[in-house]
C-alpha cells in the first residue's frame, strides 16, 4: 500500500491509483476506483467504454477479456468477473508461483448486466468489506425487484410519479433490467443516459427508457418510473413532475438508522456488494492462506476471520507493504 | 392497502408508521389498518402504540442470548451489529437466519398478545428461551423486529396520541378530542373497550372537549437544554433530562419521555448518538447545544428534586434549532410559577 494506491513493485504498476501514475489496473469504473490523469490504464474488455466515459475517450487503455494473461516484468497480470458492474474485475496476480488475488468491488449474486463473480484460487486475498457486518445479509434480488414494481404500481394507483434513486453507473441499469416496462413508461435523468446506453451497446437487454426533459408538456407523470441519481431532483424538477413518491436504493436500508442518515424515508436494499455470508463463502472459496482486508468494516471482519483460524489483517495500517 | 393476517400485519403497519410522516399521513394508515381489523386485534393494536408502560415478557439480555445460541455469533461481534443499528430489537431480527422458504404460522395478533407471549414468563427459563426460538420461526423475517419489541415490552412505533384519535375519527365519526381523552386514561384492550372507545362522544365529553378546546392555554411553556438522555434496556433512548440555569450552572428539571413530533425525536436521538461526551451505564451526556420549547401543565414543590420542583407532563414541543443555550429559562422564573 502507498501513497499513490495498491502498488504492485515487481510488476510497477498501481491497482487503482488515486494519483497519477504510468500504470494503472482499474478494477471498475465507479469514481472511487477510476481517476483521470494516469498515463496508461489496463481494464476488461467488458468495461472499456464506461471507463473511457470517466476516464476520457482518448484516454490509453489496454483491454483485457476476463482470464486473458499479460506478463508485466514477469508478473503475470489476469483480470477475473467480479458482478459488481459492467466490466468489474478482480484482479490476479502471480510472480515465482505465488498468486495474489485483488477482489475490488464485488458481488457474488449473479444478475443480468454484468458477468457474474467467479471464484479464483489465490495464496493472499485482498477483499472488500463495505458490508462486512452479521446484520447485512441481502434478500435475493428477484424478490427486492418485485417489491419494487409493486410499490411503483401502487404509487400509480393513488396518482404519484416514481422516484428511485440510485448511482448513474451500475445501481441505475441494474434497477433498470428487474423493472417490469409492461407497469408503464421509463423515463432517466440525463446523467445516466451515457452508461445506460453503454450498457446496452455491451449487449445488455434493458428496457426502453426516455429522458426526464424529453416527455410532452402536458404528459402523466403518475404512471411513470423514473431513475435519478441522488439529490437529482431539484425543486424544478418537482413543479414540472408533480405529486412524487422517491425510494432509495442500497445496502445500508437494510438498517433503518443507515435509511433515515440518508435522507430517504423510504428504500429498497439494493447492493452491488457481497453480504456477509457471501463474504465469508468467497474467502473461503479462493482457499487463500492469508487474507488481508479493506474498504468498510475491515477490523471487525479481520478478527472474526482470526477467530476461525485465518492468517488476516486490515490492509493499509496493519498490512502497508511498500513506501513510496 | 391490503392488510394481511395478525403479527405480519400489525409489523406491517409499523414499518410504515415508521416512515410516514406524522399527521394525516399517519391517521390514514392507522384508520385504514384498524378499518379491516376485527375489535380484539383493534384493541390490541392500540394498546401497544399509545405511549404507556407495557408488559415485558422477557429482557432485552435474554433475547439477545438465545440469538447468540441461534446463530453462533460471538458477544463482540454482536456489539458491534448494535452500534451500527442503534437498536436490539432490529439487530437480533436482522442476525437471526430466514427461515426457509415454507409458510409462516401466523396469527391473529390477540392470540400472540393473549395466548403466546405470557408463556415466556412462566416456567423455567430455558423452557421460555426454547418457546421464544420457536416463535421467531413462525414469524416471517419481516416481523421479526417487531415481535421482539412486544416481547421486550419496548413501543413498536412511535405514534402520538392526536394522530391515533384522527385515525379512529375517520373511523367512527366520534370527534377526536373525545378519543383523545378516552385514549389517555388506562385502559385493558379487549374488544368492549374498542367498542366504547368507538361509541358516539356524550353530552360530557363533548363539554369537557370543548371546554378545553376554548381554553387551550393552561398548558404552559419554558425553554431548556438537554444535559443527558437514557437509553433503556431495548437500545432507544427513553429519557430525555433537561435543564434550566440557575447561577450560571444547568441544574436538571425536567425528565422528557415524550417527544410530540417525531421527526424532533429522531432529530434528538441522531444529536445524542453523534454528540455522547461520557457513559454513565445507560446515561448519556452531551454537550448543551440542544435547546428545546418544553410545554407542561403544572409545576410543584418537590423537596427532593436537584431543582427543588417537579413539572407535571413535560413534552417536548420544539427543537429551536437556532437558539443559544444561554437564552433557556432560569430556575428562579419557574419557581415563580408556583407562587403565582
Amino acid at each position: 500500500m502507498t501513497n499513490r494506491g495498491l502498488f504492485c513493485p515487481a510488476g510497477d504498476f498501481y491497482i487503482d491509483p488515486w494519483r497519477s501514475v504510468d500504470r494503472a489496473v482499474v478494477t471498475h469504473a465507479h469514481s472511487d476506483h477510476a481517476r483521470p490523469g494516469m498515463r496508461n490504464y489496463l481494464c476488461s474488455a467488458e468495461g472499456e467504454t464506461v471507463l473511457r466515459l470517466r476516464v476520457g475517450a482518448k484516454s490509453a487503455i489496454q483491454a483485457l477479456e476476463y482470464g486473458e494473461v499479460v506478463e508485466m516484468n514477469g508478473v503475470k497480470l489476469s483480470l477475473h468477473p467480479a458482478g459488481h458492474i459492467l466490466g468489474s474485475s478482480q484482479v490476479r496476480v502471480e510472480l515465482n508461483g505465488e498468486v495474489i488475488v485483488v477482489s475490488g468491488d464485488y458481488k457474488t449474486e449473479a444478475d443480468s448486466t454484468c458477468t457474474p463473480f467467479e471464484p479464483v484460487k489465490c495464496h493472499t486475498f485482498i477483499t472488500e468489506s463495505t458490508f462486512g457486518l452479521p446484520i447485512y445479509t441481502w434478500a435475493k434480488e428477484g424478490a427486492v425487484f418485485s417489491q419494487v414494481n409493486d410499490w411503483w404500481r401502487n404509487n400509480q394507483a393513488e396518482g404519484f410519479a416514481s422516484v428511485l434513486y440510485g448511482y448513474s453507473l451500475g445501481k441505475s441499469q441494474r434497477a433498470l433490467a428487474g423493472l417490469d416496462p409492461g407497469i408503464g413508461p421509463i423515463f432517466e435523468h440525463e446523467t445516466l443516459r451515457p452508461y445506460t446506453n453503454a450498457y446496452r451497446s455491451a449487449g445488455i437487454q434493458l428496457p426502453k427508457t426516455k429522458t426526464i426533459g424529453r416527455a410532452k408538456e402536458d404528459f402523466d407523470w403518475a404512471t411513470a418510473m423514473i431513475l435519478a441519481p441522488p439529490g437529482s431532483m431539484t425543486s424544478a424538477w418537482r413543479a414540472h413532475i408533480g405529486p412524487m413518491r422517491t425510494a432509495f436504493m442500497s445496502g445500508w436500508m437494510a438498517v433503518r438508522k443507515g435509511s433515515r442518515g440518508r435522507g430517504g424515508q423510504f428504500g429498497f436494499v439494493v447492493s452491488d456488494h457481497v453480504d456477509w455470508p457471501s463474504l465469508m463463502s468467497a474467502i473461503a472459496a479462493t482457499e487463500a492462506e492469508r487474507v488481508l482486508v479493506t474498504h468498510g468494516f475491515s477490523k471487525t471482519v479481520v478478527r472474526y476471520l482470526r477467530e476461525t483460524g485465518l492468517e488476516a489483517y486490515e490492509l493499509g495500517s496493519e498490512w502497508t507493504g511498500e513506501q513510496e | 392497502m391490503d392488510w394481511r393476517a395478525g403479527m405480519k400485519r400489525f409489523a406491517e403497519l409499523c414499518r410504515l408508521l415508521d416512515r410516514a410522516e406524522p399527521g394525516s399521513e399517519v391517521a390514514a394508515l392507522l384508520s385504514s389498518y384498524l378499518s379491516s381489523c376485527n375489535s380484539e386485534d383493534a384493541a390490541w393494536s392500540i394498546y401497544l402504540l399509545v405511549p404507556q408502560s407495557r408488559n415485558r415478557y422477557l429482557s432485552t439480555q435474554r433475547l439477545k442470548k438465545a440469538c447468540l445460541e441461534v446463530t453462533g455469533i460471538p458477544d463482540w461481534l454482536y456489539s458491534e451489529c448494535m452500534d451500527e443499528t442503534g437498536d436490539a430489537s432490529e439487530t437480533i431480527a436482522l442476525l437471526l437466519p430466514n427461515p426457509d422458504d415454507r409458510e409462516p404460522e401466523d396469527a391473529p395478533l390477540a392470540v400472540w398478545m393473549n395466548e403466546r407471549l405470557p408463556t415466556l414468563t412462566s416456567g423455567p427459563i430455558d423452557d421460555a428461551l426454547i418457546r421464544l426460538k420457536e416463535f421467531w420461526v413462525q414469524v416471517d423475517s419481516d416481523s421479526r423486529m417487531t415481535l421482539n419489541k412486544l416481547v421486550t415490552g419496548t413501543r413498536p412505533a412511535k405514534v402520538s396520541v392526536q394522530d391515533l384519535a384522527r385515525g379512529l375519527s375517520a373511523l367512527c365519526g366520534t370527534i377526536s378530542p373525545v378519543l383523545e381523552a378516552r385514549l389517555s386514561s388506562p385502559f385493558s384492550p379487549t374488544p368492549e373497550w374498542y367498542g366504547l372507545l368507538k361509541s358516539p362522544a356524550t353530552l360530557e365529553e363533548l363539554a369537557e372537549a370543548n371546554r378545553r378546546l376554548v381554553s387551550p392555554s393552561e398548558k404552559q411553556e419554558f425553554t431548556a437544554v438537554l444535559m443527558y438522555a437514557e437509553r433503556g434496556s431495548s437500545g432507544d433512548l427513553v429519557l430525555f433530562t433537561f435543564g434550566v440555569w440557575h447561577e450560571k450552572i444547568l441544574v436538571s428539571t425536567a425528565k422528557v419521555p415524550w417527544v410530540r413530533d417525531r421527526e424532533v425525536e429522531l432529530a434528538i436521538e441522531a444529536f445524542v448518538r453523534e454528540n455522547t461526551l461520557e457513559k454513565r451505564g445507560p446515561i448519556r451526556v452531551v454537550p448543551p447545544k440542544v435547546v428545546v420549547r418544553l410545554e407542561f401543565e403544572g409545576v410543584i414543590i418537590a423537596p427532593k428534586r436537584k431543582a427543588g420542583i417537579e413539572l407535571l407532563q413535560p413534552t417536548v414541543a420544539e427543537w429551536l434549532i437556532d437558539a443559544d443555550p444561554i437564552e433557556a429559562s432560569t430556575l428562579q422564573w419557574l419557581k415563580g410559577l408556583i407562587a403565582g
